[in-house]
């Protein structure tokens, strides 16, 4: 899987015939690319375009200018099915309004490869069951989607996306709304999918997420990218300090034998 | 479909419009035939007005639908109300309200045999996609990530829904309440899933029209409009499912 996003603009003003009296521009000329097994950690403060630009991603919006190529071809010259088996959405944790079992909701990542009257059949329930159980859900199967928590439920996503045999997961604030411990445990389980090679863009709110977890950390400010690489070379107290006006510490800390780096405000 | 468990069949306006087109061809004289033609494209009439009006809105889909379909159903009512004032009072304004409560005491043979047509057309279609129906209940943005074409799936489900109910209330006037209790008790009985909340929902309701209707010609010595007893049955249930369903939900 190759994903490239090259000078992408965007704006919800108008489309009008001239562009340059269009509103705000949301995205910049945005440019980055990612390949097989990379955590990509999009750090920015609320606003600053990353949800738009994950819904550019995947084919939702249409760029004012510029491209995203997946595999080289681009995302909006793909049709809906054949984009579903590459890449996945997985959106920040929610209440559902309708109380479908686990299973089902995880079953519903089989579609795009049914025909149109088709229902899933025994091989696709096993499929799912396998997936479920490899990210420790198997015994929520048959529960209400309503009555899992929060954290339950974006594994169930995660095992949607699975199901669906995409390879690149887009993932707006998966962990914002989980408790602590939720959010490490969902966060564990998508380490333990990059090993496997499945790529992942996530956005987050959480500098420590993209210190603990990131391949790559992409900082992002009024709409452009102002970092763009290893998360120990992007998050210093410089670029914290631009992406959130305040004071930031970066300390390291001793976990075990491996140590991490942590972010603190100063006050 | 909505999103939102708590809508019925009427939402898009297609047995407001088929009672309005109904009252007018009662009101300009017309044979038993004229009026459910009448009635049948009337609803039809009416759900594809609530349709261009939600596609040429720029709010989000669903609520644009709903939106519409409020204002489309009060249009047609406030139509009806005004056919029903002009209406002759000794004979027209009897036959529209009778109509309007629903009864099936008229329906013959034939009637069932017109109708079969475009209910078979509607229910088909809508057993055959019902597992894909599943996936409108989650947000418009995952649908569609997981492949799904939600305007086309929508559409197609709406003009089935649509020329079921739109048949439905052609012959037997407005029945209330069935659309919303009925696939509501299935839905605690059977769970979401509409692979099996579909079939069991077509064939409770009609199993429930049925018992209601016998109870409508035997209960008193002259027949109750079956409208009015499926309201005085309905009603309840459905206070009885809110207040079971809110403590649920809050779980």
């Amino acid at each position: 899987m190759k994903l490239e996003v090259n000078n992408l603009s965007f704006s919800y003003g108008l489309r009008s015939a001239r562009p340059h009296e269009n509103g705000h521009r949301i995205l910049k000329d945005v440019s980055f690319s990612a390949g097989d097994g990379e955590i990509i950690v999009f750090l920015g403060p609320n606003g600053v375009g990353k949800s738009t630009l994950f819904k550019c991603i995947l084919g939702f919006l249409k760029p004012l200018e510029g491209e995203v190529l997946i595999n080289g071809k681009n995302a909006l010259s793909y049709k809906r099915q054949e984009l579903s088996k590459i890449l996945a959405y997985i959106p920040q944790s929610y209440s559902p309004v309708f109380n479908h079992t686990v299973l089902d909701s995880v079953l519903m990542g089989v579609t795009s490869q049914l025909g149109v009257f088709e229902m899933p059949g025994k091989e696709h329930v096993e499929k799912a069951l396998s997936i479920m159980n490899e990210l420790g859900i198997g015994k929520l199967a048959d529960r209400g989607s309503m009555k899992i928590s929060g954290g339950e439920r974006q594994l169930m996503l995660l095992a949607r996306a699975m199901v669906q045999d995409a390879s690149l997961f887009v993932m707006d604030e998966m962990a914002a709304n989980l408790d602590f411990g939720n959010s490490f445990r969902v966060m564990q389980r998508v380490l333990q999918l990059q090993e496997k090679g499945y790529t992942m863009l996530i956005s987050t709110h959480n500098p420590d997420h993209a210190f603990r977890y990131a391949s790559r950390v992409v900082a992002m400010k009024d709409g452009s990218i102002i970092a763009d690489g290893k998360p120990d070379q992007v998050l210093n107290e410089e670029v914290m300090k631009q992406l959130y006006s305040i004071d930031v510490a970066v300390n390291t800390v001793n976990v075990g034998q491996s140590s991490y780096k942590v972010c603190t405000p100063v006050f | 479909m909505f999103r939102n468990p708590m809508v019925s069949p009427d939402l898009l306006g297609a047995s407001t419009g088929a009672g309005f087109g109904a009252a007018l061809a009662i009101f300009i004289g017309a044979s038993y035939y004229t009026i459910t033609a009448f009635a049948f494209i009337s609803g039809l009439t009416a759900v594809m007005l609530t349709y261009l009006i939600s596609r040429v809105s720029r709010i989000k889909t669903t609520l644009s639908l709903v939106l519409s379909g409020i204002v489309v159903g009060s249009l047609f009512q406030s139509g009806t109300s005004f056919i029903k004032l002009v209406a002759d009072q000794n004979n027209q304004l009897p036959a529209i309200t009778y109509w309007l409560m629903g009864s099936l005491s008229s329906v013959k043979n034939r009637d069932f045999l017109l109708v079969l047509g475009p209910v078979l057309a509607g229910l088909v279609p809508i057993i055959l996609l019902r597992w894909r129906i599943n996936l409108l209940t989650v947000s418009e943005s995952e649908a569609r990530s997981m492949g799904i074409d939600t305007a086309k799936l929508r559409f197609a489900v709406i003009v089935c829904a649509t020329l079921i109910t739109s048949a439905s209330v052609a012959i037997s006037g407005m029945i209330g309440w069935i659309g919303l209790v009925v696939p509501h008790c299935c839905r605690l009985i059977y769970g979401q899933d509409y692979r099996r909340l579909i079939p069991s929902s077509a064939l409770a309701g009609a199993a429930f029209l049925m018992l209601t209707d016998n109870l409508a010609r035997t209960v008193a010595t002259s027949e109750i409009p079956l409208g009015i007893l499926t309201s005085l049955i309905g009603a309840p249930v459905f206070i009885a499912l809110i207040v079971r369903g809110g403590s649920e939900n809050e779980a």
